[in-house]
């Protein structure tokens, strides 16, 4: 298969993996027990009010109905009306956008790093007291709460040296940055264990290979060998992580968002969700489930670049 | 001069017998399995042996600090901390653990079957596999939860309907590379039934890699249960929950930091003692 038509087929997979993902957001409404209208509006509100509520979300129509509906505002562009505040679903994701963008890019360029030099360092002193501390420390890693460990950063770090603000996301880019360096840092500790054991796993496969052996043969130095032949190999799983751990990710990021008070998507969600506020909930589930379905076609394409032996079917 | 002993033939059931040379458990295995006991027992003896009401608020009480009365004090509505640290296994554990088994039961059972039948089977399992992930599932699962109504019944089905996924791909691979091999064309060709042949021949096989699988996915999964009672949607007060009682301690961080930091604690070592059994039972597999 040629390049291009590898690239149109999997943006063709998209697009019924994007109606199914609306179809899943519309139906989100009918899995709440008994009449969804009742449960948003509350015990308390009136008969008329739970009316309203069920012609304003559609409820009133049939699913099918229900579905076109959504799906055809979507392509539109539009994601319906908050129900508390009244506020276009659009505004507020926008509103909300930055520290979630933020916090997604700086957190996994940190873990990226991170999980590079540490897999590294950790396949080349293989069996070494270094490797079992660096294992060690990862799957503590991997065990730990991420909210909770935002709040040992904030009471070991942010607390005693008041260098970095405990909530809020700051003034200004500087501000943002210094706002964003313990939860992006909260991120990484999250996110790094589990590329770090794939990327050990494949530093150590690589080191056995034949020319590797030849490249020391050769007399070039390890610094050399790893920076420029096993590095390609390394970014190929790095990728593939990233993909991998995307949905991780944004769950991780709106974990932190909550730990920190970053006003993000994800903060924006759980208010959401207290306050019972459905089209908000759908339209930021919707925003992160098409995030997500586009950094896996991203990577697709990425990954047949860079691997010239990947089969493209 | 000294008689050399004639070396004594070996016994023949060590000789036939290859579980004698068969490697012991790892260490790693017995320290996780002697936590995880640890965890069990203080969660099933805690009534007996802590004389406190969990849920009993005193306000006179409130954010003592330790005592001998109260061995970690209390917390902001003067309950007995120790208490609620160790109760809280009995609402964690549980529940952990049964979001994780019912995936792995149902995950199992359309992995098995897609990957021993292929065909259409296997197609529409892949599909539905494909369309879960590609959600951001906890964020899916978060608002699953929400919709179903907080509690550990709805967490369990919404993590159910999610993590099958992963138990059903595993399951669908092993199967599909135990489905060519030798011993099963030879138990076909000795005229089973196919349906014997995947439950008594090939799943004996493929369950190992499912078991290490199950003790990694209960570690995450007392992480997001915890993570949703930390964003106030899954556990409810007053019942006892290490997500919940951090996220309760939050705003004493500065001066009782205790409140936010041994349930965490609690949790990390749950999850490391269970790294440990499934990190073990994979090197005792691959050995």
């Amino acid at each position: 298969m040629t390049h291009s038509g590898f690239i149109a087929k999997r943006l063709l997979q998209t697009i019924p993996l994007m109606a199914a993902i609306m179809f899943l957001v519309t139906l989100l409404l009918h899995v709440i027990p008994g009449d969804p209208a009742r449960a948003i509006g509350g015990l308390n509100a009136s008969e008329e009010t739970v009316q309203k509520i069920r012609q304003d979300l559609g409820l009133d129509k049939s699913l099918p109905v229900q579905y076109l509906t959504y799906v055809g505002n979507a392509l539109r562009g539009d994601l319906g009306k908050s129900t508390r505040s009244g506020k276009s679903v659009n505004s507020i994701i926008a509103d909300r956008m930055a520290p979630t963008v933020w916090l997604l890019f700086c957190g996994t360029l940190l873990s990226v790093l991170v999980s590079s030099v540490v897999s590294a360092a950790s396949a080349r002193s293989k069996d070494t007291l270094l490797d079992y501390g660096l294992i060690g420390l990862s799957v503590g890693g991997i065990s730990m709460p991420t909210y909770w460990v935002g709040l040992m950063l904030i009471l070991l770090i942010a607390l005693p040296t008041g260098l970095f603000p405990i909530s809020g996301f700051g003034e200004g880019y500087s501000g943002h940055l210094n706002s964003i360096v313990l939860p992006a840092t909260t991120f990484a500790i999250a996110i790094s264990p589990v590329m770090i054991r794939a990327l050990r796993a494949k530093f150590i496969a690589l080191y056995r290979q034949d020319f590797v052996m030849m490249s020391r043969a050769a007399g070039l130095s390890e610094r050399a060998i790893l920076l420029r032949h096993l590095s390609r190999h390394a970014a190929i799983i790095l990728l593939t992580m990233i993909s991998v751990q995307v949905g991780p990710m944004i769950f991780v990021s709106l974990v932190i968002e909550k730990t920190y008070a970053l006003p993000g998507l994800g903060e924006a969600l759980i208010n959401a969700v207290s306050q019972r506020d459905f089209p908000v909930i759908q339209g930021i589930t919707l925003v992160t489930a098409f995030f997500v379905t586009f950094v896996h076609l991203g990577v697709d394409i990425l990954t047949s670049f860079l691997n010239p032996r990947m089969e493209l079917q | 001069m000294t008689e050399h002993a004639a070396p004594t033939p070996l016994a023949d059931e060590q000789v036939l017998d290859r579980r004698n040379a068969r490697k012991r458990l790892p260490a790693k295995f017995s320290i996780g399995i002697f936590i995880l006991c640890a965890y069990v027992l203080l969660g099933a003896l805690a009534p007996m042996l802590l004389p406190f009401d969990p849920d009993q608020s005193n306000i006179l009480r409130r954010l003592q600090s330790p005592s001998t009365t109260h061995w970690l004090g209390t917390d902001q509505l003067g309950r007995d901390f120790l208490v609620r640290l160790v109760v809280a296994i009995r609402v964690d554990l549980p529940v952990a653990f049964l979001a994780a088994f019912f995936p792995m039961v149902i995950g199992t059972v359309i992995g098995a079957v897609a990957g021993y039948f292929g065909r259409l089977p296997d197609m529409i399992v892949s599909r539905a596999a494909d369309l879960v992930q590609a959600f951001p599932v906890y964020v899916f699962l978060l608002v699953l939860v929400f919709a179903l109504g907080s509690g550990a019944t709805s967490f369990i089905i919404a993590a159910t309907a999610i993590a099958w996924v992963g138990y059903a791909r595993l399951t669908r691979g092993e199967v599909m590379r135990l489905r060519s091999m030798e011993f099963v064309a030879a138990a076909r060709v000795s005229g089973l039934p196919e349906l014997r042949i995947l439950a008594t021949h090939v799943m004996p096989n493929a369950l190992p890699q499912t078991l290490i699988y199950f003790m990694s996915d209960i570690v995450l999964m007392v992480l997001v249960l915890s993570s949703l009672s930390f964003l106030g949607v899954g556990i409810q007060p007053p019942t006892a929950e290490w997500g919940r009682m951090i996220s309760e301690g939050q705003p004493f961080l500065h001066s009782h930091w205790r409140l936010a930091v041994l349930p965490g604690l609690m949790l990390m070592i749950f999850g490391i003692a269970l790294s440990l059994i499934a990190d073990g039972l994979d090197d005792w597999y691959r050995s």
